[in-house]
């Protein structure tokens, strides 16, 4: 069982970790690069089947031990199966039942709901920002003032032309400054983890411990 | 003292404004503007400005080389959270694309995409009477993303074998040129996401293919770092720099056209041979209300921009209530503490 479910799975990452690693530095083995990426979408694949699987075995035991949000499960279970089957079905049936289904389910619940969600953010922030965005130290008197000739610079026109031109600096000198310090912090992490992995220090994706 | 202590000051109703009133302000100064079709004319910047030039330039060099035209790569890599702010950027590209005669080749990334990128091109495509398979192609899902981008460097044709309409690839007149980055003067990303990084990571920097990026005002922030160090050949930074881009978009459509555009679109299919263009991609007619929707969709960036305007300004006016009310509360607790109050 520790063969299946620990050393094995270490044994690939290593041997894949260092292998992809090789293909792209490695001139000569550019081509292994495509048949690497030509297994992706069958890695993907298989992901959406395990996705599907785990999705549908969270709702069924929550529909049982939780009976007060079993209404949310259900719904959620229905639409997945529905646009599921609409999905497959109208795949080989063009202009048919299913095909008008699954567009007009996308179209007019999938497509509002999304853009609706997202709108919402408009009303929190507002409300977040009254409440929260406050004058006490020197360093929130900057960000508020940098956040002011911001949102009036985005929308300049006439007079309020000059926070335009100080908006522009802000977003092309501090902003590109700092956000330069995060991405190359970032990058190293990226870089310090992948190399963990990949020498089988960070194990914590192999679950447990 | 207990009196004081529980009378309510006046800063104490700059501070407890209720939520739903903070909310139906911001209701009303987004849809007064948009439903009055204010439009706001925006100034321009030097990012979308080079998005701009790169397809002018584009276009000049398939007047000089009409044997080896170039032509736009575009990831439609944007869903419909962020259709408000995307659309318009994809509107006003394809639209100079289209324009300038410039072949488009298109795909998705994801699945949630792909009837939103359907729609859209063909809906633009069709104000310019653009054939489908000659003056543009849709791919359909590219998913993973990565793999394509890469392939992209020899021939994408193998990773799709069929468009998003099931068109066997090799048969599309358009294919056989426009297949890899040597082909394609720029690669525009339309996004709401973080794929740009994508498209640097393997178009730019492998291939060194020329990467513009239109995307969010929440996401721009993080791209002004690619585009000041010239990875980005330019940026469409939300909404903003969509009304930007339809601003010099719709100058040169005047400057091209020239013509009224209601009675370009109402002559436009007149007099055409339609079987040039099957059903199955647009309908080459326009209806009334077609015309009126593709007239307003010239404007929606701007119009977006007045509403903008609006929240920005509500919220620097909120912003400032609240700080009113913290300064003088705060002023208040300290006299208090010190013995100063009511002296």
């Amino acid at each position: 069982m520790n063969f299946w479910k620990r050393r094995l799975p270490l044994a690939l990452t290593v041997i894949y970790g260092l292998a992809g690693f090789a293909m792209q530095i490695i001139p000569a083995l550019n081509g292994y690069r495509d048949i690497q990426n030509s297994w992706m979408p069958i890695l993907f694949g298989f992901s959406i089947a395990i996705g599907v699987a785990s999705l549908t075995k969270y709702h069924f035991t929550k529909m049982r031990r939780q009976p007060e949000e079993r209404v949310y499960s259900i719904i959620t279970f229905i639409s997945l199966v529905v646009m599921a089957v609409a999905g497959l079905i109208g795949m080989s049936q063009d202009g048919g039942v299913f095909t008008k289904l699954f567009d007009n389910l996308f179209s007019y619940v999938y497509v509002p709901l999304q853009a609706t969600i997202f709108s919402l953010l408009a009303f929190y922030i507002t409300s977040a920002a009254y409440r929260a965005f406050k004058v006490s130290e020197w360093i929130s008197t900057l960000l508020l003032v940098s956040g002011f000739i911001v949102m009036l610079g985005r929308v300049a026109f006439g007079p309020l032309m000059v926070f335009g031109k100080l908006s522009e600096w802000i977003m092309a000198v501090p902003t590109v400054a700092a956000m330069r310090g995060l991405l190359i912090g970032i990058g190293l992490g990226i870089m310090a983890t992948a190399i963990k992995i990949i020498l089988g220090i960070e194990r914590s994706y192999l679950g447990g411990e | 003292m207990a009196e004081d202590k529980n009378e309510k000051k006046w800063y104490d109703y700059l501070l407890t404004i209720k939520k739903p009133l903070v909310y139906l302000g911001m209701f009303l100064v987004v849809i007064i503007p948009f439903l009055s079709r204010c439009k706001l004319k925006t100034y321009e910047t030097d990012l979308v400005k080079k998005v701009f030039t790169r397809v002018e330039k584009i276009h000049e060099y398939n007047k000089e080389h009409p044997d080896s035209k170039r032509g736009i790569l575009l990831g439609f890599d944007y869903g419909p959270s962020t259709t408000p702010e995307n659309d318009p950027m994809l509107y006003a590209v394809l639209r100079h694309a289209f324009l300038r005669d410039i072949p488009v080749v298109a795909w998705a990334p994801y699945v949630a995409y792909l009837q939103l990128a359907e729609g859209r091109i063909k809906r633009i495509a069709k104000e310019y009477k653009a054939e489908y398979g000659k003056d543009y192609v849709f791919m359909g899902l590219a998913y993973p993303p990565t793999p394509y981008m890469i392939s992209t460097g020899t021939d994408m044709r193998p990773m799709f074998n069929t468009d998003y309409y099931g068109n066997d690839v090799y048969k599309l007149p358009i294919l056989d040129r426009f297949n890899n980055y040597d082909a394609f003067g720029l690669v525009v990303t339309i996004s709401g996401t973080a794929m740009p990084e994508v498209w640097l990571r393997y178009a730019n920097s492998l291939y060194n293919q020329d990467v513009a990026v239109a995307t969010t005002a929440v996401n721009a922030a993080k791209f002004y770092a690619y585009a000041a160090s010239g990875q980005f050949t330019g940026m469409i930074a939300g909404l903003k720099g969509a009304a930007e881009y339809e601003q010099m978009v719709t100058r040169l459509e005047n400057k091209v056209i020239d013509e009224d555009i209601k009675e370009y679109l109402t002559g436009l299919y007149k007099n055409v041979d339609k079987d040039k263009y099957p059903e199955k991609y647009y309908e080459p007619e326009y209806t009334k209300s077609e015309i009126n929707t593709a007239i307003l969709r010239r404007r929606q960036a701007g119009r977006g921009m007045s509403s903008q305007f609006g929240a920005h300004v509500y919220v620097i006016i909120l912003i400032i209530i609240g700080n009113v009310g913290y300064y003088f509360k705060r002023r208040d607790e300290k006299r208090r503490k010190t013995g100063k109050w009511g002296a």
